[in-house]
């Protein structure tokens, strides 16, 4: 017998959601935004796990859509609300499939005048995600604050501080589970920080090459290959039933690395194909780590 | 004697009404017809540099559509005003940085009152403080003389008086200085084909397509 506790996200909604429409109803001038893309990716260690027995590959499509407004607030100031939706389809692990409806705002701030003078961006979202595996559901939320800086024709620096909050919908209480292995919690709880410094570089009208580097502390989910192991007391885990039966998640704490490079060709004013090859080093305490190879072949549209 | 004087007056003022036409065409490097050159005829003849009704100062329109400069390239004789209506449903903080003409137009929608005088030669680059990817171009040219090219890379400066002139072209994207590409033309009773093979530059105008993870100001 399994015992869930359902964590309540809809206030959080509510109050996202009610300054959103009181500013769409607002007589400003707006714009419309739409946004939407379609992903490939192949991520050679979705599990997050660090011995070769726990590291399994696969490839995913990716759905976006956002729409929403943009209002000029002042002659430096923008404001940005979206709706989104992102929809993810795995090859192999059907369990991770899942739909994301979300919100998202943005302030937009520019300190002068010209191309060239720096911004300032503050931004949050808020999301849902409904796995095929359920227990994976729950809010994701993150906030924002970015500052760049375009310097002459081609290049664009920015800097993001960002933190990001997991939160599950469901707390698994299982006793069977708690007396016999001593799983008690939810892995799928977590949060990380992390500071991007980045930019981009158009090498022509139509070509860009875009770097970053993201230096992020928090948690992260790990699964495994539980058969036969008994955890600790302190230990926070909760089975896993996306990679199989004898597969549970535990959270562990981290420091990540992760270099991102790539380049996005213009099709048009509107729509870039994009290649990105993302590379990410994981280190936990004791000698816990992981690697991610992630490569993103995407098509992005932008009104 | 009396009647050889009217009679080589009547010739001078038959010769300066003798009235050309310049052809000018304009291809890249790969060959490819490049539109949004600006040619400039600047008279070499003292007397030459009359407007032509067609050239005049008047009223001159750079829109904003779409979150665009329409058209990218505006040629205007030096002296001119130009209106920038605003047509889209965003508003629009048009502003130029270049030493022919320094002006910002406060955040605005529709069009406003007071037109913008450009009054001294040379290139002026606009910009929109809104929108980064928005960029246009206003040629003021010191002669009344002058064309652009459409999208076959052609251009006609018709009803150019005769004489002598200095003829030169400009484009945003051109690898060299517009100096370079000056030649002197001598127009007469007809019309004159000018080719010019121009080197264009790899990135010119800000790209606006997404990238992913990109966190710009808009």
């Amino acid at each position: 017998m399994c015992f869930i506790e359902y964590n309540h996200g809809r206030p959080v909604l509510h109050r996202v959601l009610l300054p959103v429409l009181t500013l769409m109803a607002a007589p400003a001038f707006s714009d419309a935004v739409t946004n939407a893309a379609a992903e490939f990716e192949y991520n050679d260690n979705i599990t997050n796990g660090q011995h070769s027995g726990d590291v399994l590959d696969d490839t995913s499509l990716l759905a976006n859509m956002s729409g929403g407004e943009y209002w000029t607030l002042t002659d430096r100031i923008g404001l940005t609300a979206t709706a989104d939706l992102s929809a993810v389809r795995q090859n192999g692990y059907s369990g991770l499939d899942h739909l994301a409806p979300g919100l998202s705002v943005a302030l937009h701030g520019k300190l002068g005048l010209g191309r060239d003078a720096p911004w300032l961006r503050l931004s949050g979202n808020g999301a849902w995600y409904k796995y095929r595996s359920d227990v994976r559901d729950g809010w994701h939320y993150g906030l924002a604050i970015a500052a760049g800086k375009r310097f002459g024709d081609r290049l664009d620096l920015h800097a993001i501080y960002r933190v990001d909050y997991v939160e599950p919908d469901q707390i698994i209480k299982d006793p069977f589970l708690v007396s016999t292995y001593h799983v008690h919690s939810d892995a799928f709880r977590t949060h990380t920080r992390g500071v991007t410094l980045g930019g981009v570089f158009s090498a022509t009208d139509r070509l860009a090459i875009l770097a970053d580097w993201t230096h992020q502390s928090g948690t992260v989910t790990s699964t495994i290959n539980a058969a036969g192991l008994v955890f600790d007391e302190e230990d926070i885990v909760t089975p896993d039933p996306a990679f199989g039966a004898n597969h549970v998640a535990y959270r562990a704490e981290v420091t990540t690395d992760i270099l991102t490079g790539g380049i996005s060709w213009a099709l048009d004013q509107h729509a870039s194909f994009n290649a990105v090859y993302t590379y990410r080093y994981s280190d936990g305490e004791g000698d816990f780590s992981y690697i991610n190879n992630i490569v993103n072949l995407s098509i992005l549209y932008s009104y | 004697m009396r009647w050889s004087l009217i009679i080589a007056g009547n010739l001078v003022v038959m010769h300066s009404a003798l009235a050309g036409g310049l052809h000018v065409e304009v291809r890249a490097s790969d060959g490819k017809p490049v539109a949004d050159t600006v040619v400039v005829a600047v008279p070499l003849d003292a007397g030459a540099n009359v407007s032509p009704q067609t050239q005049s100062s008047g009223q001159k329109v750079v829109d904003q559509i779409d979150k665009q400069f329409v058209p990218y390239v505006k040629p205007v004789l030096a002296g001119s005003k130009v209106y920038f209506p605003n047509k889209d449903n965003i508003r629009h903080q048009v502003y130029s940085f270049s030493p022919a003409k320094r002006f910002e137009l406060p955040l605005y929608a529709g069009t406003p009152a007071e037109p913008v005088i450009f009054d001294k030669p040379g290139v002026v680059t606009l910009g929109c403080n809104i929108h980064d990817w928005m960029i246009g171009y206003i040629y003021v040219s010191e002669s009344p003389w002058f064309a652009i090219t459409v999208e076959d890379g052609n251009a006609d400066i018709i009803n150019l008086p005769a004489g002598h002139y200095h003829v030169r072209i400009w484009h945003p994207a051109m690898a060299q200085k517009e100096e370079q590409t000056a030649r002197n033309v001598e127009i007469g009773d007809g019309n004159i084909t000018q080719k010019w093979m121009l080197p264009l530059s790899s990135s010119a105008r800000p790209r606006r397509a997404p990238v992913p993870g990109a966190t710009g100001y808009h």
